[in-house]
């Protein structure tokens, strides 16, 4: 009998692999056959004309950060999310040899409102950002500074706006070898998993708040592509979903990673719940970085949550 | 404010001393008998399903399950907050409406919030302290110190204007202090982050040790609250016949200020501003048993209590599986409740 465990998983196998081709041929559209400057770069609000090989690039969101540093690039100018390092802290541990160049980017104020005067100063040659951090007439504000290219942002469209990012600076080829190595990766820990995979559970506690973050995030897409369950409590798609405190034990899994915000770890762990949880019980419950894992959506992001979950998960 | 006698004068010469007080006496019963089914359904609805059955059950005989420690370690403690939470901010909204003979004031009037708040936010920048039980001191403490300035500055003089310099003072203090918070917060969004959960009014983790300092405190200022309504029905006729009834009107206000700060600093140091509530109590109670300040006074803490504990109850049911905070929807239903208060005055006016 095929029972309904075994169905979902296969079924969400087969959904990670078309995910993943219609990305890749989109790509391979917009590649141009050389690398030649000045090229038309295709994004989500056009064609943007580059007229030579960016150097200074700008970028507005950490996913773009990450996919610069991924790509060997570091930007001269970033914003950051409040309260939080302008580079976080995953991307500085993931690239120690940019220690230097990373201190030296030039901090452009909140991701809310950049600063703009300070931005057209760096003289950029790219800007890159996403269509949420856009406000009304402000892809013309930034064309008129630099080039400007528009990236999804949100976790699950990662791969795509990676792929744009790389076709803008050029190096096409170096991001498909490295997504090419990050899923041969994923292809073999996915097929090394039984008929019965473990379940992981993901969980975020933002100050006294909790969420279950769901299929439709990055973290749960890549969990799916990996063959790993969710457990029976959270099967539904979406982002992410709020819970109450007297329903923890929604979140609780074979593999239960968290992670944490302000005081969410004080009150995480002080709900009463906490302890009646399989996970904590049997020492399987795991704190992870929040940055990495729920915040920021980037090619690095993703192989810190791979190599996280490859390394922890196993058969229990 | 103005020279004209105002209506809340000539409701009190015809004070209902002479025929038995009918409509108080039902309204207290109907508020009892409506505070007992909120408390029996605090306990038995949230967002973890339970049947009230089941609920009984574990609250005859408690056991090791999860259901049961979701009754007796959350739901039966947030019920209590709110009890208290409720009754604390009911009265202090009568004592301040009293008071102020203003039927906009709040007790947010006296500067308590913006001082809890301004206390809470500079404990947590200068100490990076995210501590319940040092946030309650320091909210307690910052309620206080902000409503003995407003007291110094408006509430100590005698004479006609005493009301409006109150309120101005009061007004004055909470502007300069949420302006500070606002610089703070803005700056260090670490703190924000705390601050701003905080700042919605939460009954769902009540910090440890807090019932032992709650309860003294409430209790002192329930009493000298509930002690004061026959004063405050004097002061409403104005000093110099407050005087001859032998109200002395400087003490009555200085313990109205007492009360006031150790009923609603507390409450808001245990759960965060919680609105209207204080606004909206005596004016319900107002229409419902006139203008009787003695009362009104007895009856606020249970319309308190029972508005807080619907307000949660109805958080906890409208975002399933999650919940909203107390303050969130307090606001949200305390709102048309004003407006449908006011249109129903100004229609009677008329």
């Amino acid at each position: 009998m095929l029972d309904r465990r075994t169905f979902l998983r296969a079924t969400s196998a087969a959904m990670a692999l078309t995910a993943a081709a219609p990305a890749l041929s989109l790509a391979t559209v917009m590649e141009p056959a050389s690398e030649q400057w000045p090229r038309r770069v295709n994004h989500l609000l056009g064609k943007t004309l580059i007229p030579h090989a960016p150097r200074r690039v700008v970028a507005i969101s950490t996913g773009q950060l990450d996919g610069l540093l991924t790509l060997g690039l570091v930007p001269v100018g970033v914003t950051r999310v409040d309260n939080h390092e302008l580079t976080p802290g995953y991307l500085q541990k993931a690239f120690p040899e940019q220690r230097e160049a990373l201190a030296q980017i030039t901090d452009l104020g909140g991701r809310g409102s950049p600063d703009i005067e300070t931005l057209a100063q760096l003289a950029p040659d790219l800007i890159l950002l996403n269509k949420t951090a856009l406000k009304f007439n402000g892809y013309q504000l930034y064309s008129r500074i630099a080039p400007t290219v528009v990236t999804r942002g949100y976790g699950a469209n990662w791969r795509h706006d990676f792929l744009i990012i790389a076709n803008a600076l050029g190096r096409a080829h170096e991001a498909h070898n490295w997504l090419a190595r990050l899923d041969s990766d994923m292809q073999r820990f996915a097929s090394s998993q039984g008929s019965r995979p473990p379940t992981v559970s993901f969980l975020f506690a933002s100050g006294p708040r909790l969420r279950l973050m769901c299929r439709g995030s990055l973290v749960g897409g890549l969990s799916d592509a990996l063959n790993l369950a969710r457990p029976h409590a959270q099967q539904f798609k979406g982002n992410s979903l709020d819970i109450s405190p007297e329903r923890l034990d929604m979140a609780d899994a074979d593999w239960l990673f968290y992670a944490d915000q302000g005081s969410g770890l004080a009150s995480l762990k002080k709900q009463p719940l906490w302890n009646y949880l399989e996970a904590v019980r049997n020492r399987r419950a795991i704190r992870i970085d929040a940055d990495a894992f729920y915040l920021n959506a980037g090619p690095s992001a993703c192989r810190h949550i791979v190599d996280t979950l490859t390394d922890t998960v196993r058969p229990i | 404010m103005n020279d004209r006698p105002s209506p809340v004068i000539a409701d009190t010469t015809a004070s209902p001393a002479i025929s038995f007080p009918w409509r108080a006496l039902l309204t207290a019963l109907a508020l009892c008998s409506l505070l007992l089914i909120v408390i029996l359904a605090s306990l038995s609805l949230g967002a973890r399903d339970m049947s009230s059955h089941h609920v009984v059950d574990l609250l005859m005989a408690p056991d090791s399950s999860a259901d049961s420690v979701v009754i007796w370690q959350m739901r039966l403690p947030r019920t209590v907050l709110g009890l208290l939470v409720g009754a604390a901010l009911g009265l202090a909204g009568t004592l301040i409406q009293a008071l102020t003979r203003n039927p906009l004031a709040d007790p947010g009037l006296l500067g308590i919030n913006s001082g809890a708040a301004f206390a809470v936010v500079v404990g947590l920048s200068l100490f990076g302290i995210d501590d319940a039980g040092v946030r309650l001191a320091a909210a307690l403490g910052g309620s206080a110190f902000c409503a003995v300035l407003v007291y110094i500055l408006g509430g100590s003089s005698n004479g006609k204007n005493q009301h409006t310099r109150l309120v101005l003072a009061g007004v004055a203090i909470s502007v300069s202090l949420g302006a500070c918070t606002g610089i703070i917060t803005l700056f260090d969004s670490a703190v924000f982050d705390s601050y701003r959960f905080w700042a919605v009014g939460a009954l769902n983790s009540p910090p440890p040790g807090l019932y032992s300092v709650l309860l003294p405190v409430i209790g002192l200022g329930a009493v000298i609250a509930l002690s004061l309504g026959g004063k405050l029905n004097a002061l409403a006729l104005g000093d110099d016949l407050a005087l001859a009834l032998g109200a002395q009107p400087v003490q009555v206000r200085a313990l109205s200020f007492l009360a006031i700060t150790l009923l609603c600093g507390s409450a808001t140091a245990a759960a965060g501003p919680i609105g209207f509530v204080g606004l909206v109590v005596p004016h319900a109670l107002r229409l419902l048993v006139g203008q009787d300040w003695r009362w009104i006074m007895w009856l606020s803490p249970l319309a308190g209590a029972a508005l807080v504990l619907v307000s949660d109850i109805l958080g906890r049911l409208i975002v399933l599986p999650g919940e909203l905070e107390v303050g969130i929807v307090c606001a949200l239903i305390g709102t048309p409740v004003l407006l449908g208060l006011i249109i129903h005055f100004s229609r009677r006016s008329r």
